[in-house]
């Protein structure tokens, strides 16, 4: 048996009534994945990055055949993959679940999370609008406050001119879900999803689909009073009105992330009979609160800014 | 570990980064070439009715031979500002930087005026702006 599906069966194993709800939120996440990939196929086939994208768009959602339909159950089932994988993956942190796994292997997972969260910021570029258009700006121009390397950075995730929403669609299409399905090979081979999650988020995407409008996409030359970015970079919008750029945009995030890699590595120490014994366990104990406790003033900004705008 | 040993694994791995790097740096450097870009933006004497008159991302401003061009990018992050003709300033929609009439920064996260673009009037009255992209 190798590392990775003896973690998972260490799992399954320990944590009675609670593995019913925990299981069925990764499964149904990949359930959704696989239905979002396969209406981004279908939407490939009259979507283009070039030109009018805004204009590409609206035909999508109102001149092509199901193309409001395609779009819609495209749009909730990414939208549900990467929130059930971040609910799957606090329901692991806050059960100190990280404690299972080798850092390679957890390193791997946070990194495909990420990925996760770019290829929905990637999305919501390519809607064409006002709003899709500004946060592809915003992101190169956040990139570009990093030292040294920021020119590079965002000239490889946004275009200019014309092409503008090229790079965000082939980061969107090909390497962002390429990079995940390389890192999440391992981990979802005990996760897959049988035939009733499968119905179940088909079922639960196209009623949304049928019952829900598409949202009002905003034309790039209209004016609008406020532009919001996506759910989760709304908490970074709202500090971004009085904080430096690097700070809000770079370095906090980078901050969390290295804190959530290195907390397996903290723990392991603190289970060791060593002369750090102690003090990995202190440090570890600190670590696993202030991710708590960021993450939670991250949520209660993202609320705040969901209620008043950022 | 043996000192042989040690000094064989660190010469391999330098090897490979230099190697990497020796890659790394051409394909990057062809991924991320731009070829410096301008566009024209005319405005017509139709276009030029209003003191503020504005197309394609560029404010125009004044009229006769008090003209200025403003590029309407803001400087914080590269949102397009809008005009608010009540208050006579311009506002960015993202994070809230406020410019007074001239491109002046008045408020907010930016920390620089909107950038004034170089225009050139032509012979039958309308006014070329250019803007880089």
């Amino acid at each position: 048996m190798n590392e990775r599906s003896s973690v998972v069966n260490r799992i399954a194993k320990g944590a009675g009534i609670a593995v019913t709800f925990s299981t069925a939120m990764p499964r149904l996440g990949l359930a959704s994945l696989f239905i979002c990939l396969l209406s981004g196929i279908i939407l490939s086939f009259y979507y283009r990055p070039f030109g009018n994208v805004f204009q590409n768009v609206e035909e999508i959602t109102s001149l092509v055949p199901y193309g409001w339909f395609f779009r819609q159950i495209h749009y909730i089932t990414g939208q549900a993959f990467v929130f059930l994988m971040l609910f799957h993956t606090v329901d692991h942190f806050v059960r100190r679940r990280y404690r299972m796994y080798p850092a390679g292997e957890w390193t791997g997972l946070v990194t495909a999370l990420i990925a996760c969260f770019l290829t929905l910021f990637t999305g919501f570029i390519l809607k064409g609008d006002k709003e899709g258009l500004f946060a592809g700006t915003i992101l190169l121009n956040m990139l570009d406050t990093i030292p040294m390397a920021g020119k590079w950075l965002s000239r490889i995730f946004v275009g200019s001119g014309d092409a503008f929403f090229f790079l965000p669609y082939l980061h969107h299409c090909l390497f962002l879900p390429v990079i995940t399905a390389y890192l999440i090979r391992g981990h979802v081979s005990a996760w897959l999803p049988g035939k009733g999650f499968a119905a179940v988020a088909f079922v639960a995407a196209g009623t949304y689909a049928i019952l829900v409008d598409p949202f009002m996409d905003i034309p790039p030359e209209a004016q609008a009073q406020i532009v919001t970015g996506p759910w989760f970079f709304l908490g970074i919008q709202t500090l971004l009105k009085s904080w430096n750029p690097f700070y809000v945009g770079i370095l906090l995030p980078c901050v969390f992330v290295v804190l959530v890699l290195i907390i397996p590595a903290v723990s392991r120490f603190s289970g060791r009979e060593s002369r750090f014994k102690a003090k990995s366990g202190i440090a570890e104990k600190g670590l696993y609160w202030a991710i708590l406790a960021a993450s939670g003033a991250y949520l209660i900004l993202i609320v705040k800014a969901l209620v008043n705008g950022p | 570990m043996k000192r042989r040993e040690f000094l064989k694994k660190w010469m391999s791995s330098t090897l490979y980064a230099a190697g990497a790097a020796a890659l790394a740096y051409p394909a990057l450097s062809f991924m991320t070439f731009r070829r410096a870009k301008t566009r024209e933006v005319v405005f017509g004497q139709n276009d030029q009715g209003a003191d503020i008159n504005h197309k394609e991302g560029v404010y125009l401003i004044g009229t006769g031979d008090k003209i200025r061009a403003l590029s309407a990018k803001c400087t914080h992050l590269g949102c397009l500002v809008n005009y608010n003709p009540l208050t006579r300033r311009f506002e960015c929609p993202c994070h809230g930087s406020v410019y007074d009439i001239t491109g002046k920064k008045l408020k907010g996260p930016t920390t620089r005026g909107l950038d004034e673009l170089p225009l050139t009037k032509n012979s039958d009255g309308s006014i070329t702006v250019k803007v880089e992209i």
